[in-house]
């Protein structure tokens, strides 16, 4: 099992873009997978989670399990929901799917029904689909399996149109390894702001929004996302050890990505951060194997 | 030439991106068609193809128009329009050629795209002049005289649309998504009454060579074959590469292009699909070849 880690499967922001010029940093909509012990948590769900849903076809349909499935949300913009339907999963009656998030479990179950609707798609609702779903409000700290801490925190995801809340999570397990998860959140100058680097302070990783360059954020201010420079800034502010970007720009490409990664390394006060873009079909240690000796797992007490 | 195609998007059910299937591509259902001697932009479906053609475009100050062709309103067909930037600027006109449902109709489900919990820019910010025209199926209209325009309904769920477009010797059909009628999987609107009324066999057989008369002397046919005919499921509304030859056969026509591949169908697995029935096809004078993303295609001669 091991200590924490989290593996991307979707890193795109705003609409899928696959292509053989992204095809390293890569193509679909956001969706992270945290693995902790042998428990199935999500973040979001855009069109990578289809393929971790293909991927846990073999535990359903061969081994026969009833997979109980965690998926934090982070907010509902299309990106973020999109692949709920094609989660395939969710056409099993063995599966349970834990929907979480701050908000009101009508207003979840409102966002994401559209996704199932009848002229959009070949369904009638989320709650006739063959796999069980429970929607949780989230209304403060939570443990899954009392040994991963998830907690969340408002983030700053635009002010020109009010269209609901955005939240970060931050995941700690029982070593105090510590997570931070800051997608679609701007980090300019503000009282969220501020707030966000106290509470994301000495994360082992730290996931950050880094959609635009700085020349390009001058456009785009107050859209919800964070410039790679204002990502690196909130990275160094929280004294992150090691900091991951992503909700990539949909039409960036490898190329550009590593010409951006080379040119941010060049910056001085950059220099002393570990960080990197947030590649897709990639496992990350939460932690540096190399600083912390992994303890033994306590066998047998995870779901 | 006097008209091609090309493919922005050739992936059904939604985009997807993996390493062993992007060399025919990820994107989901985008076509667009280049006329000769025309000033306008002619699409049919705005999967998420449409977001990646609309980042090439650049915003111009005086009038540009684009025309859609809409099959039907399911996400793979739809989920680009917010997202192809031409809609944002004012100078450009958008016509819409769409079939509307007893549930909803498509401007409804188009504005529906902007719903403010899912996508924050309001349906204020399309700053494009938009036109909505309805299409019923096997009702004939051009496009500005310069393109001849008809559908036929295919069977899938709501009133999805086949497109026929000629244009001097060019012509073309786009028929997705359609699955074959057989034991009574009456998918689209309307079938099933007409099922009962006329009884089903000779309900199927009108189905069936109707969309045949549609296709006849058509020069290219781009056809669903979301499925190997082994894993066909009837109620999911998609063809196979047999399916879509048979019809290709009885209508004589020259080209089939398999389309709406898979999403977990590996680049490998659509070259199965073409392979499946390549030699059958050249014997009848059908050249079969698979959709691939960025391809153009000739539509005559």
């Amino acid at each position: 099992m091991g200590p924490m880690r989290v593996k991307f499967w979707g890193t795109r922001g705003l609409i899928s873009s696959p292509r053989l010029e992204t095809a390293e940093y890569g193509g679909n909509t956001p969706c992270i997978q945290i693995l902790h012990k042998d428990q199935l948590i999500m973040v979001d769900t855009g069109f990578g989670c289809s393929i971790l849903g293909d991927q846990l076809m073999e535990r359903i349909v061969k081994n026969k399990e009833s997979l109980d499935i965690h998926i934090f949300y982070t907010h509902f913009h299309w990106d973020h929901v999109q692949g709920l339907p094609f989660f395939n999963p969710i056409y099993f009656p063995s599966t349970t799917l834990h929907l979480y998030s701050p908000e009101p479990p009508s207003v979840t179950l409102e966002n994401l029904n559209i996704l199932f609707d009848g002229s959009y798609s070949p369904f009638e609702s989320l709650l006739t689909m063959q796999a069980k779903v429970v929607i949780h409000q989230l209304k403060g700290p939570i443990s899954l399996g009392d040994q991963l801490l998830i907690e969340y925190h408002n983030v700053d995801h635009g002010s020109a149109v009010g269209d609901g809340n955005t939240f970060g999570y931050r995941f700690t397990d029982e070593k105090g390894h510590r997570l931070v998860l800051l997608s679609d959140h701007e980090a300019r100058i503000s009282i969220t702001n501020a707030s966000i680097v106290k509470w994301a302070m000495n994360a082992d990783l730290l996931i950050h929004d880094g959609q635009y360059l700085e020349s390009e954020y001058g456009h785009f201010i107050g859209w919800g996302h964070s410039s790679v420079n204002q990502a690196l800034d909130n990275a160094l502010k929280s004294n992150a050890q090691k900091t991951l970007l992503t909700h990539h720009a949909p039409f960036r490409n490898d190329v550009e990505l590593n010409q951006v990664k080379q040119s941010l390394k060049e910056i001085h006060r950059y220099k002393s951060i570990d960080f990197d873009f947030a590649c897709e079909d990639k496992v990350y240690h939460v932690t540096a194997q190399t600083v912390k000796t992994p303890k033994a797992e306590g066998g047998g007490s995870s779901q | 030439m006097t008209m091609l195609l090309k493919f922005w998007g050739v992936r059904g059910s939604r985009p997807t991106h993996k390493k062993s299937l992007l060399g025919f591509g990820g994107n989901s259902t985008c076509l667009e068609f280049c006329v000769e001697d025309t000033d306008f932009n002619l699409f049919l479906d705005g999967g998420s193809g449409l977001a990646w053609r609309g980042h090439s475009i650049p915003a111009l100050n005086r009038i540009k128009k684009y025309h859609f062709l809409v099959t039907h309103t399911h996400w793979d067909h739809i989920l680009g329009y917010p997202f192809f930037s031409p809609i944002y600027h004012e100078h450009n006109q958008f016509n819409f050629y769409a079939s509307n449902t007893t549930r909803s109709s498509f401007t409804e489900l188009f504005f529906g795209l902007q719903r403010l919990g899912n996508l924050p820019v309001p349906v204020s910010a399309l700053k494009a002049k938009i036109n909505f025209q309805t299409v019923l199926p096997q009702q004939p209209f051009s496009i500005e005289g310069k393109v001849e325009v008809d559908t036929y309904q295919l069977n899938h769920q709501g009133v999805t649309l086949g497109y026929k477009l000629k244009r001097n010797q060019a012509s073309v059909c786009i028929i997705t998504d359609n699955a074959p009628i057989e034991n009574g999987n009456y998918l689209g609107e309307g079938m099933r009454s007409k099922a009962q009324t006329l009884g089903p066999q000779v309900f199927e057989d009108q189905f069936n060579e109707g969309l045949v008369n549609f296709l006849k002397d058509t020069h290219t046919v781009v056809f669903d074959t979301h499925f190997m005919e082994r894993d066909l499921k009837p109620d999911w509304g998609h063809s196979s590469p047999e399916k879509a030859l048979n019809f290709c056969a009885k209508a004589k026509v020259k080209r089939l292009i398999l389309f709406h591949h898979a999403p977990e169908d590996q680049d490998s697995a659509v070259l199965e699909k073409v392979n499946s029935i390549k030699n059958r096809g050249a014997s009848m004078g059908i050249d079969v070849v698979p959709a691939k993303e960025g391809e153009e295609w000739d539509l005559c001669g």
